[in-house]
């Protein structure tokens, strides 16, 4: 967790933090089986679009422009998905739920508990269970033969990196909305995410303008990100990815941390 | 609130993904796709698909096969639903 070592002054520390994730680990100790069902979503996809289209699709240009299997382009993708999805479905639905049904946050900030650990806890659990289901699915991947490179290792962290930047800011999000409803706007800004960041097809499928557009998209960083690491093709680009989602999900998490603390201590 | 995302991903994902929706049902393993016969999504798609393309035509023993599936999901659905729903809301 590096946020929890850059930034602790700025980000009114964060030292319990470790309290919340066991207070979730203890929680779901009764309900693992849900947390088990996450891994089959991208599993699906990857059985379906990966090997049932792909088997019509055949190759199509992977970084650096070599012609690559559809699956082994489609995976990775899928893998950078997954680690949005979760992290969202964890930080705003659930965060919803503790923060306004449930009033977990107030039972827990009357102990010694401050926000700053309340906002990392949660952050560092939705990564948690991110990264469980990255390395079933890095797993998978193995076991069906689309491991073409050793970079590929680095997927993980890759995708925790996804997880953090989406958890953060989904927090950040969920600390403005006021009803379900709000939820919408939500899945109106992933669900595109998901079908539009040269998920499913290359991004030079558009044209020139509209591929600027999907470059500066936050969850095309991941993709290209963990693709890149897939087939091996290292360059200076997949710095930009990791700064630019390490920034998202710092920003994410000092809004995170304003927000709960006028929220929770009026 | 878990429920439901078990139902989605269990249910409606795979139906999704696998009803011929995005690869013909003949590319799945040989022993699901007398499953994929079972499940109604797939009517839906292959009874769309028939009339879209204008090959419905040709099989239409096979296109009334397929509506006649999904009358009979809708109905026992619905009859289902009364008498979950009644012994719920009346009885309970």
């Amino acid at each position: 967790m590096t946020a929890l070592r850059l930034t602790p002054p700025l980000l009114l520390g964060g030292r319990r933090a470790g309290l919340m994730i066991e207070r979730n680990l203890y929680v779901y100790r009764r309900t693992w089986i849900v947390i088990f069902s996450g891994f089959f979503e991208p599993l699906f996809y990857l059985l379906g679009i990966g090997f049932g289209l792909g088997a019509l699709i055949g190759t199509v240009t992977g970084p650096g422009g070599q012609e690559i299997s559809y699956q082994l382009f489609v995976a990775p993708a899928l893998l950078a998905s997954a680690s949005m999805n979760g992290a969202i479905m964890e930080s705003t639905f659930n965060v919803f739920f503790k923060l306004n049904y449930q009033k977990t946050y107030d039972a827990i900030l009357s102990t010694p508990m401050s926000v700053g650990d309340v906002a990392l806890g949660e952050i560092g659990w939705a990564l948690i269970r991110g990264g469980l289901y990255a390395v079933g699915f890095l797993v998978v991947m193995a076991l069906l033969g689309l491991w073409a490179s050793p970079w590929l290792i680095l997927a993980l962290p890759a995708a925790l990196l996804v997880g953090f930047a989406f958890a953060a800011v989904g927090m950040a999000a969920t600390s403005f909305m006021r009803t379900w409803q709000d939820f919408d706007l939500i899945q109106l800004v992933i669900l595109p995410l998901f079908l539009f960041s040269a998920t499913f097809y290359p991004l030079e499928t558009y044209p020139e303008a509209l591929q600027w557009v999907v470059r500066v998209t936050p969850l095309y960083q991941g993709v290209d990100l963990i693709r890149s690491l897939a087939v091996g093709h290292i360059t200076p680009v997949l710095l930009v990815h990791v700064v630019y989602l390490a920034a998202m999900g710092l920003i994410g998490l000092a809004i995170t941390n304003r927000r709960l603390g006028k929220l929770l201590l009026k | 609130m878990e429920k439901f995302n078990a139902v989605f991903r269990f249910g409606i994902t795979p139906l999704f993904l696998f009803s011929g929706t995005f690869f013909p049902i003949e590319s799945l393993p040989a022993f699901l796709q007398p499953i994929a016969w079972l499940t109604p999504l797939y009517h839906g798609v292959a009874l769309s698909r028939g009339l879209s393309l204008g090959t419905a035509a040709e099989e239409p023993l096979l296109m009334l096969a397929h509506a006649a599936i999904l009358v009979a999901f809708a109905a026992a659905g619905a009859a289902a639903a009364v008498r979950t729903i009644s012994a719920r809301l009346v009885r309970g």
